[in-house]
C-alpha cells in the first residue's frame, strides 16, 4: 500500500530514514533557493548569505557586514528565518543559516568541538551581555545594600526562566535560584510578594531601557536594586555554518575582523549602534564577578579581549 | 359420474389475511435487496468518509506539530503524538523529526504493508517571508474500516424505518381494504340476504348497492343480480311445472277425483284430526257391482262414463270438507269426519249405495250399477290408514258375500 499526503497526492513510500531526492530537496529548500539565488557559478554576481537578523541585533549585523566586506568578500544578506536558539542551531549547523550572531552556550560549544559549527569568538556586545542587575520589589529597594561579594548573595532566593542558561551559572556560585514559568510582563513580582523569590536579574542594558518600564505597566511595585551587578562571562560571538559553501565567508570574516578591530573600525561600527552604560548607573553600584561554569574570559582570543568592556579600568 | 375427493377442508382466511401473505414475500425481497443495497453504499460513504476524516486528522496534528518542530521542541512534539496514537481510529503514528533527526513513534508497530490505511504528510513551517522549510514527516496508520462495523451502522436505522414503514403500510392497507372491498362485500352480502325483491321505491337492495358502486365489485353483483332474477324465473317455472305434475299425479285423470295418493294424505290427516278433536269418522270402500259387464257390452266409453258418473254422485252425496277419491278400476273410497252414532253412518252408507244405483243414460240405453260398501270406524277400528283400509275392505267384501 502506498502514502497519501493530506492532499490525497500518492507519496514514496519510507525507506527508514527519508532520504528520496524529494527528500532531500525538501530537506534543503533553503540552501537550494540560496544557492539558486547566488548563482555561484555566474561569475561576478555577490553571493546571497542567509544572515540572522533581529532589532537588537543591527550593531552586531552591521559589525559582520563590514568585516565581510573588509575581508574581501561582497555578499547579499537574506534574513534567516526567526526561532528559538534551538532552531537557530539546527539552521546553522545544517548548513540553511550561513551566519548568525547569538550567545555561546554549552551547545554551541559541544558543536564547535564536533566539527558541525564554526565560531569566530569576537565579543560583539563587548562582555555587557554578562552584565546583570536585579529587579525586586520597591518596598524592599534597599534589601542588596550590603551585599558585596556571591557569597552574601546566597541568602536571596533568585528567579529565573525556566531553561536559561543563566541558572547553572547562579547555581554553580552557590546562589538558590528557582525556575519559573512566566517572567515576560513581569509576573514574578506576585512570588516575590509571596516571599517565593527575592530578586528576578536580567541584562544590564535590556533591563534599563525596556524591561522596567514594561514590567512597571502591570507592575508597578517593581524597581531595580541601585546596588549591585553580576557579571559572568557571557560573549555574543558570530557564528558561521559548517558546509563547504560558507568556508569562503568564514575565511573573509576572520580576516575581516581581524583588520576591524587592529584597525579600531570595530569600536567605531560598534558605537554608531550601542553605548556604554551611564557612568550613573554603575558608579554606585558594587560589580560582584561569579563564574561561568561552561566557559571564562579566556574564550575571546587575547588580541580581542581588550574589547570587553571594563568600567574599572577605565 | 363425477368421483370427488376426500379433503380435509382450507382453513377459512379473509382476503385481507391472503391479500397480506402474497405481499409479504416481494415486500421481504424488496427489503432485502434495499437492505443489501443500502449496506454497501453505507460501506463505501463510510469509507470515503473515513478516508475524509483521517486525512482530516492527520492535517490537524501535522498543523499543531509545526511549532513544537520548528522550536525543535521534542518533548511536546512526543506528546502529541502520543494524543493522535491514542485516537480511537489511529493504530499507530510515527514522526521524523529534522532538527535532531530523531524519530518518534507511539502506538503499535507500524505495518509496512496490510489493508490498514496508511497516510504520510511532510510538516512545514512557513516563515514571515513565506518561505517553507521541511521540519518533519507524520505517518498514520489507522484501524481498517470493517464493512461489519459499516452494515451495522446504517442496518438498526433501516430495520426500524422498514418497521414502521410496514406498520404504516400494513394499516392503510387495511382501512383500504375495508373501505373498498370488505364493507362493499358486507353490504353486497346483507343485501343478497335481503332479497332481489324490489323495495318501496322499486328498487331491490342489490340494485341500490349496484348503483353505489360503478366498479369491479358492481359488476360482479350486477351479474349476480342478473343470474339471479334468471333464477328466480327458472325456479318458478319448475314450481309451476311440479304442481302441475303433483297435480297430475295425484289426481285420476277420468273422474277428476284423488287416486291412491290422496287418500293416504288425507286419511292421515282426518286421523291426526280425529284423535285432537276426539270427534270421530270412517272410511267407506265402495265396489260397484255390475260395471265389468257394462264395460264389456257397452265398451270402454261406457264403463268410463258409468264411473265418472259415480264419481260426480258420491261427490254430491257427501259434504264438501269430505274427501272422495277412486282407488282404481271400479273401487272407490270416502273419508267422512266427525260422524256421530251408527244411525248416521248407516244412512249415509244407504244414501249413497241408492244414489250409485239410479239409473243412468248412454247412448240410448238404460244402464245401472250396484255398490258393495264396507265401513271402518276411526279410531274404533283401527288408528292407521292401512288397519282402516284392510277393516272396510273386510266389511266390503262381507257385503258382497252377502248379495
Amino acid at each position: 500500500m502506498g502514502f497519501q499526503d493530506t492532499r490525497g497526492n500518492m507519496l514514496p513510500p519510507p525507506s527508514g530514514r527519508a532520504r528520496g531526492p524529494r527528500a532531500l530537496l525538501r530537506r534543503h529548500t533553503v540552501l537550494v533557493l540560496v544557492l539558486a539565488l547566488s548563482g555561484l557559478p555566474a561569475a561576478g554576481a555577490p553571493p546571497v548569505l542567509v544572515v540572522q537578523n533581529e532589532a537588537h541585533l543591527q550593531h552586531a549585523r552591521a559589525l559582520v557586514g563590514a568585516a565581510l566586506e573588509i575581508g574581501g568578500m561582497s555578499a547579499v544578506f537574506v534574513d534567516a528565518p526567526k526561532g528559538n536558539e534551538r532552531r537557530n542551531l539546527h539552521m546553522i549547523s545544517a548548513g540553511h543559516t550561513h551566519i548568525d550572531m547569538m550567545p555561546a552556550t554549552p551547545a554551541r560549544l559541544r558543536l564547535v568541538r564536533a566539527g558541525r559549527l564554526r565560531m569566530i569568538p569576537v565579543p560583539l556586545d563587548r562582555g555587557l551581555l554578562g552584565y546583570r542587575v536585579n529587579l525586586l520589589l520597591a518596598s524592599q529597594r534597599d534589601k542588596l545594600a550590603r551585599v558585596r561579594t556571591a557569597s552574601d548573595l546566597r541568602g536571596f532566593n533568585m528567579g529565573q526562566n525556566i531553561g536559561w542558561m543563566d541558572v547553572e551559572i547562579y547555581r554553580h556560585a552557590g546562589i538558590p535560584t528557582k525556575e519559573i514559568k512566566d517572567w515576560a510582563d513581569g509576573e514574578f513580582a506576585l512570588q516575590m510578594e509571596a516571599g517565593l523569590l527575592d530578586l528576578f536579574p536580567l541584562g544590564l542594558e535590556e533591563t534599563l531601557t525596556h524591561f522596567l518600564p514594561h514590567f512597571r505597566k502591570t507592575y508597578p511595585q517593581l524597581t531595580v536594586d541601585p546596588h549591585l551587578i553580576v557579571r559572568y562571562p557571557w560573549f555574543r560571538f558570530v557564528w558561521v555554518s559548517p558546509k563547504a559553501d560558507a568556508d569562503e565567508v568564514h575565511a573573509a570574516l576572520r580576516r575581516g575582523f581581524d583588520r576591524l578591530i587592529a584597525s579600531g573600525e570595530f569600536l567605531r561600527i560598534w558605537s554608531r549602534y550601542r553605548r556604554p552604560p551611564a557612568a550613573d548607573v554603575l558608579r554606585d553600584r558594587v560589580i560582584i564577578d561569579i563564574d561561568n561554569p561552561f566557559y571564562g574570559p579566556g574564550l575571546v582570543p587575547p588580541a580581542w579581549r581588550h574589547l570587553l568592556f571594563r568600567p574599572e579600568v577605565r | 359420474m363425477t368421483v370427488v375427493a376426500d379433503r380435509p377442508p382450507l382453513p377459512r382466511r379473509s382476503l385481507y389475511q391472503q391479500f397480506v401473505r402474497q405481499l409479504l414475500v416481494p415486500l421481504l425481497l424488496a427489503f432485502a435487496l434495499a437492505t443489501t443495497g443500502t449496506v454497501l453504499i453505507g460501506y463505501h460513504a463510510e469509507q470515503s468518509k473515513g478516508a475524509t476524516e483521517r486525512r482530516k486528522t492527520v492535517d490537524t496534528f501535522a498543523q499543531s506539530l509545526v511549532k513544537p518542530l520548528w522550536d525543535c521542541d521534542n518533548a511536546t512534539a512526543q506528546g502529541i503524538v502520543d494524543a493522535l496514537a491514542h485516537l480511537p481510529a489511529v493504530a499507530a503514528a510515527r514522526l521524523t523529526e529534522r532538527c535532531q533527526e530523531q524519530r518518534l513513534a507511539s502506538g503499535t508497530q507500524m505495518l509496512e504493508s496490510g489493508d490498514a490505511p496508511r497516510y504520510r504528510t511532510a510538516i512545514v513551517y512557513r516563515d514571515e517571508r513565506s518561505r517553507q522549510f521541511d521540519v518533519g514527516e507524520l505517518e498514520v496508520q489507522f484501524h481498517p474500516t470493517s464493512i461489519i462495523t459499516a452494515a451495522l451502522e446504517v442496518l438498526w436505522r433501516y430495520l426500524v424505518l422498514f418497521f414502521a414503514l410496514l406498520g404504516v403500510m400494513l394499516a392503510g392497507t387495511l382501512i383500504v381494504f375495508r373501505r373498498t372491498i370488505s364493507e362493499p362485500l358486507d353490504r353486497f352480502r346483507a343485501a343478497i340476504r335481503t332479497g332481489i325483491e324490489p323495495d318501496r321505491s322499486g328498487t331491490s337492495p342489490l340494485e341500490q348497492e349496484i348503483r353505489r358502486h360503478n366498479d369491479e365489485l358492481g359488476d360482479v353483483m350486477q351479474a349476480y343480480d342478473e343470474l339471479m332474477l334468471e333464477l328466480t324465473k327458472v325456479i318458478g317455472q319448475l314450481r309451476e311445472n311440479e304442481q302441475a305434475l303433483m297435480q297430475t299425479v295425484r289426481r285420476d285423470p277420468l273422474t277428476g277425483l284423488g287416486n291412491r295418493l290422496v287418500l293416504e294424505e288425507e286419511l292421515e290427516r282426518a286421523l291426526r284430526r280425529a284423535q285432537r278433536h276426539r270427534k270421530p269418522g270412517c272410511v267407506l270402500l265402495i265396489d260397484l257391482n255390475g260395471f265389468k259387464p257394462i264395460n264389456d257390452t257397452h265398451g270402454h266409453a261406457a264403463g268410463d262414463r258409468i264411473l265418472q258418473e259415480t264419481a260426480r254422485r258420491l261427490q254430491a252425496g257427501v259434504r264438501r270438507s269430505d274427501t272422495v277419491v277412486r282407488l282404481g278400476g271400479d273401487e272407490f273410497v270416502v273419508i267422512v269426519e266427525n260422524l256421530h252414532g251408527d244411525n248416521t253412518l248407516q244412512a249415509l252408507i244407504d244414501k249413497l249405495g241408492e244414489a250409485i244405483a239410479q239409473p243412468q243414460e248412454y247412448a240410448g240405453h238404460i244402464l245401472s250399477v250396484g255398490a258393495s260398501i264396507g265401513a271402518a270406524r276411526f279410531p274404533d277400528d283401527g288408528t292407521t290408514s292401512a288397519a282402516l283400509l284392510v277393516h272396510a275392505d273386510r266389511a266390503m267384501y262381507a257385503r258382497k258375500s252377502r248379495r
